[in-house]
């Protein structure tokens, strides 16, 4: 039963991190047109870059569950590699608890600031008037996501299963 | 008063100390922080702030560096790369371990990111330089601290996001990153000259004999290379492209490179765009926490406290500097640059900037010093990227990078006393973007 849920969950988090990935693939289409259409016709696509900023937005907060199960955001391992593999999992189990509550705490925050938009009917002050409940609805969404990931890799450490996923020819991420 | 600077610093070590993960950990100090010391409605300030950094329109750069050194890792570009090298730096003392300086400073000119540049250049000239006899160390210690050229060197994601930060011009930050990226590459080759030329035993007796001919024929190598770096840094430095519309077109010079070298399939292609998803998400998550955490230590008046602390010091310019350089090296052993850049900028950009330092010089520098957070323990990700690709301890890998760490100190220390090598040519151009 708990294994099938958590199948589910990295299921869900794989898709939604391929469509971040779509997301980012927007994004340069959208530039690059961008620039021919301005290069070749002199029409300046000014949609292209506040779209471009949203798929970025969402793009980021619809990736960190799966960002999150393959390991991919940074963290301070300095306590947990140097004590006792008891210990280390106790930290990480708290370390997830405290990740989980500050998740939450933005996932409320930005469900209310999309529902706000999308009550009151907010705008883009753009020619393309954007309703802002779109992007501000998939960082929700996002968050909310992060959320269940973070409560699947509680489940996984207190039942004893690896909680990262390894990921195949990895380029070690920095910046 | 004084609680509200320990609160945060207490916080920050405690959840970063746990291993919460750092831009979570970010939100949290922030979250805390105000809601202990003032009463407003944190979580309308938090939506605002994420939703609104989240989508700067400069930051889209980001993403599109970052899908661009994605695509170039799953390419056979480190492979041309020494191939085109290797014949030329035969020649110099100290030969083919000049191809890990020469060819992290070239991949440096197209890709943003340090451990990327470490992981292309050295998957190539680890195992050649292993196998030619090359001493282990030296050929592991060049290519973590020539790998670091990827962040000083432009397009760089660490300017990218203080340019953000900072509210200076992206493409002013690529300009200036040149000249000091040029002068470290030269001094590290210096470095590996001299060091080959005391202690012989370091190359390998045999030589590779190499002909003028086949030396100026294996340049053709560096054609997909010299086509990005065209590409990328000609549509910024010509005035055609703003940085992130140069990212797009590196992405597409990717993809052609990608496709000439028929490394382009489904395969690849999923591989990169999720790598680029990893990684776009976890600095996305860091720069939204360290803007909100930024705006929250305003609302609680910590800049001005620490400015005011700081002023009793009686410090000179440059005594301020080297304190800063002290500061951020220590800083740098325990976490990651970015992290450490973006976490501090909102206290130590504004003093600086009140000892008359330039913003855009200032960013150099700290690049220069976060470099170095990549190659110190317990945390440095181009040590994590070598061992990875050897099986070697950390520690020996960070004693062989050792040589580097000082001389890029050294390096800190030069531009402070003459910072016109970092202003010279951003001071002389006028750009848009």
């Amino acid at each position: 039963m708990i294994g099938r849920i958590l199948a589910i969950s990295d299921r869900v988090s794989v898709a939604v991190g391929a469509l971040s990935a779509l997301l980012l693939v927007a994004i340069a289409v959208m530039i690059l047109s961008e620039i021919v259409a301005r290069a070749a016709f002199n029409i300046s696509l000014s949609f292209a870059w506040e779209y471009s900023s949203y798929c970025m937005a969402v793009a980021i907060f619809c990736g960190a569950s799966y960002a999150l199960r393959t390991g991919a955001h940074v963290r301070v391992s300095l306590l947990t590699a140097n004590v006792p593999p008891r210990l280390a999992r106790g930290i990480d189990i708290a370390a997830t608890v405290a990740g989980l509550a500050i998740t939450v705490f933005i996932a409320v925050a930005m469900t209310e600031m999309a529902v706000g938009s999308w009550a009151g009917g907010s705008r883009s002050a753009t020619s393309v008037a954007t309703p802002l409940v779109v992007p501000q609805g998939g960082i929700a969404f996002g968050c909310a996501l992060f959320a269940l990931q973070l409560t699947a890799r509680l489940v996984r450490l207190l039942i004893g299963e690896p909680p990262e996923l390894a990921v195949a020819d990895d380029l070690k991420a920095d910046h | 008063m004084a609680g509200v600077v320990s609160t945060i610093v207490i916080a920050l070590v405690v959840a970063l100390g746990l291993g919460v993960w750092v831009g979570l950990a970010l939100f949290a100090v922030g979250i805390v922080s105000l809601e202990t010391f003032r009463t407003m409605p944190v979580d309308k300030l938090l939506a605002q702030i994420a939703y609104g950094t989240s989508t700067t329109p400069e930051l889209i750069a980001l993403p599109l560096f970052i899908l661009m050194a994605e695509i170039l890792f799953h390419t056979k570009l480190s492979d041309s790369l020494f191939r085109g090298l290797a014949p030329w730096a035969n020649r110099l003392p100290g030969r083919l371990l000049h191809v890990n300086v020469l060819g992290c400073t070239l991949f440096a000119a197209i890709s943003g990111s340090s451990a990327a540049t470490a992981a292309t250049v050295g998957r190539i000239t680890l195992g050649e330089l292993f196998r030619r006899g090359y001493n282990r160390d030296i050929v592991m210690g060049s290519l973590a601290g020539a790998g670091t050229l990827g962040l000083l060197i432009p397009p760089s994601i660490v300017l990218i996001i203080y340019g953000v930060l900072s509210e200076t011009s992206i493409l002013k930050l690529f300009i200036a990153g040149v000249v000091p990226g040029l002068i470290l590459a030269g001094l590290y080759m210096v470095y590996l000259g001299a060091r080959t030329t005391i202690d012989r035993s370091l190359v390998p007796a045999a030589r590779d004999d190499v002909t003028w001919a086949q030396r100026f024929a294996g340049l053709i190598n560096l054609g997909p290379v010299a086509l990005l770096i065209a590409m990328v840094l000609g549509s910024m430095y010509g005035g055609y492209a703003s940085p992130s519309e140069a990212a797009a077109v590196g992405v597409l010079g990717a993809l052609i490179v990608s496709a000439l070298q028929k490394s382009l399939n489904w395969t690849n292609l999923s591989r990169a765009c999720l790598g680029a998803v990893r990684t776009t998400s976890m600095i996305g998550l860091i720069v939204t926490g360290a803007v909100f955490l930024s705006v929250a230590m305003g609302f609680l008046g910590v800049p001005r406290m620490i400015a005011t602390e700081i002023a009793g010091l009686e410090l000179s310019a440059f005594g301020l500097i080297m304190l800063l350089l002290v500061f951020y090296a220590a800083l740098g052993c325990v976490l990651e640059g970015m992290s450490a850049i973006v976490m501090t900028l909102p206290i130590t950009l504004p003093l600086v900037v009140a000892q008359g330092f330039d913003p855009i010089w200032f960013g150099i520098f700290l690049v220069i010093v976060v470099e170095t957070a990549q190659i110190t323990p317990p945390v440095g990700f181009n040590l994590f990227v070598i061992q990875a690709m050897t099986g070697e301890r950390i520690g020996r890998i960070a004693r062989a990078a050792l040589p580097f760490f000082v001389i890029m100190i050294g390096m800190a220390i030069l531009i402070t006393m003459v910072p016109d090598i970092v202003m010279f040519l951003p001071d002389r151009v006028t750009l848009r973007g």
